[in-house]
């Protein structure tokens, strides 16, 4: 089997979706397109990479905050990194002047009013909760 | 950066503020206590002998960063140090222009990048080590530049890619193996590729700098040299020319795992000192709150310089050239080492770990065999 082949198979393997305990949302856009992002671009956003969501328009994510058993479930399913080791990497962005760890919030509550107040924030929720009218699940894919 | 520049720097923040202060300043820190010895030895190593000390690596930073704007931000880095030979005071100024989210360009006194840790090799938090392989890490690298960085970020469905530019000057003391020089850093140019996909992230970076040694010592013994008619041994010893660093990483993250690498080739003009190919290799387990981790590292020098004899005139003065020539250039040998470190690091508590770690170092020249030593450290780590 060529190199290349078993990158290709390598990389679709660890990119498997995964059974998710949360789902991502955010306020729906006005544009017709919904906003679709894969769990690498999810990841990547919340590790402070600039994500394209529309025209002009990059993700703001929004954690919960430290010590939440759902954050922990996030972190270990979609960024695959502990706590300690978020917080180091948070530790060499911020003070090499690079990007700053995501705003924070206490509950679900104060994230649905965070995301509908900042346009482009992107949140995480127990899987199956109910939405709030205009809040959207963006993954896993509806 | 001299204070012209940092008067500059702050008041050109200050007149882009529409209303002063209108925006709240954010105020952050990091602290981190080193202790430390050698083990069953008398050598020195790293600067810890069989004293339990605290000075070399104890530090405390402070970091101040105002939005002035929703594009453009200024930030000031202090830190305070308990060895008071080490400088202190302001390790960052600068403004920081962010156009769009994607394109970052930053302006005034900045980090080096060089390594993939370099920029944060005082927040000991940041990683997992109390100290970085010296043998890669060493602090003959000046570790900030005034100038000018511009990073951009290209970001695709799968993975993502950021480049980075920067140019300065660096005129500032410097410390390498115990001594302490005085640089002109001219054309200070580089520039970094970092890509990741998913838990893989590769750097690359080549950075090059017009070096001057302006110490009175060195221009003295320069010009004895030229006077006294031996030419040769002048151009030998003379330390101004161009110097380039090379350097590749490459790191996997897992939840409970992680490997890294770095490799850096330093290459110049000068006979003086020698060119370095250095690595290290270093993998942790995470258990819980606790991170166990091995690192081998290894420093391979070159020294091509075959120093001619001095041709003198049999006068007190002359003998005392020879002197201090024979004392410069026996000092260029290979200082080929290679080094163990095994550590714990301890997440006991939100913002604060607790480290531990022994290293070893062997020397491979015959002639520093007898600087052969170990050292134990301890560290306690705090960003708040």
């Amino acid at each position: 089997m060529r190199l290349s082949s078993i990158l290709i198979l390598l990389i679709g393997f660890i990119s498997q979706p995964v059974h998710a305990a949360f789902w991502l949302v955010m306020k729906q856009l006005d544009s017709a397109e919904p906003v679709q992002l894969n769990r690498q671009q999810i990841r990547q956003a919340y590790l402070g990479k600039p994500i394209s969501i529309g025209k002009d328009l990059f993700c703001t994510p929004v954690s919960l905050e430290q010590g939440n058993s759902l954050r922990k479930q996030f972190n270990a399913q979609v960024i695959g990194l502990t706590e300690a080791r978020l917080q180091s990497y948070w530790a060499h962005m911020r003070f090499s002047g690079r990007k700053k760890p995501p705003q924070e919030v206490a509950t679900t509550q104060q994230l649905f009013s965070y995301l509908n107040t900042k346009q482009g924030s992107i949140g995480y929720v127990a899987a199956g909760t109910e939405l709030p009218s205009g809040i959207v699940r963006i993954y896993p894919h509806p | 950066m001299d204070k012209t520049n940092a008067i500059f720097i702050l008041s050109i923040a200050f007149l882009l503020t529409p209303s002063a202060f209108a925006n709240t300043p954010e105020f952050s820190g990091f602290a981190r206590v080193v202790a430390g010895q050698t083990v069953d030895s008398d050598n020195t190593m790293d600067k810890y002998d069989n004293e339990l000390s605290l000075r070399p690596d104890s530090i405390i930073g402070l970091q101040f960063d105002y939005e002035i704007n929703p594009t453009l931000t200024a930030t000031a880095q202090l830190t305070g140090k308990i060895d008071d030979s080490t400088r202190s005071g302001i390790e960052w100024l600068y403004l920081t222009y962010m156009p769009k989210p994607t394109l970052q360009i930053k302006v005034g006194k900045l980090r080096t990048s060089f390594f993939s840790y370099s920029d944060v090799l005082d927040v000991g938090y940041a990683y997992h080590w109390v100290k970085p392989p010296g043998e890669v890490y060493a602090s003959f690298l000046f570790t900030n530049y005034d100038g000018i960085n511009i990073s951009y970020d290209a970001i695709h469905s799968a993975s993502s890619t950021k480049v980075e530019g920067f140019y300065g000057h660096f005129n500032d003391s410097l410390e390498f193996e115990g001594n302490v020089f005085a640089p002109d850093v001219n054309n200070f140019s580089g520039a970094v590729i970092s890509h990741e996909v998913n838990q893989f992230k590769f750097r690359a970076s080549y950075a090059q700098a017009d070096v001057k040694l302006t110490d009175p010592g060195y221009i003295a013994l320069q010009q004895a040299l030229r006077q006294s008619g031996n030419l040769e041994a002048a151009e030998k010893t003379k330390f101004d020319g161009l110097m380039q660093y090379y350097q590749l990483g490459v790191n996997y993250d897992s939840l409970d795992y992680f490997v890294r690498a770095e490799w850096i080739k330093l290459d110049h003009e000068f006979d003086i000192i020698a060119t370095a190919s250095t690595y290290y290799v270093s993998a942790g387990y995470i258990q819980n709150q606790f991170t166990y981790h091995l690192t081998y590292s290894n420093r391979d020098d070159d020294v091509q310089a075959d120093f001619p004899s001095l041709v003198l005139p049999p006068t007190a003065e002359a003998q005392a050239l020879n002197q201090i020539y024979l004392s410069s250039v026996q000092g260029v040998i290979e200082n080929d080492q290679d080094s163990w470190q095994l550590g714990v690091r301890w997440d006991f508590k939100q913002n604060l770990a607790f480290k531990a770690e022994l290293k070893h170092r062997n020397h491979k020249n015959p002639i520093l065999k007898s600087r052969d030593a170990s050292t134990m450290l301890f560290a306690l780590e705090w960003v708040f």
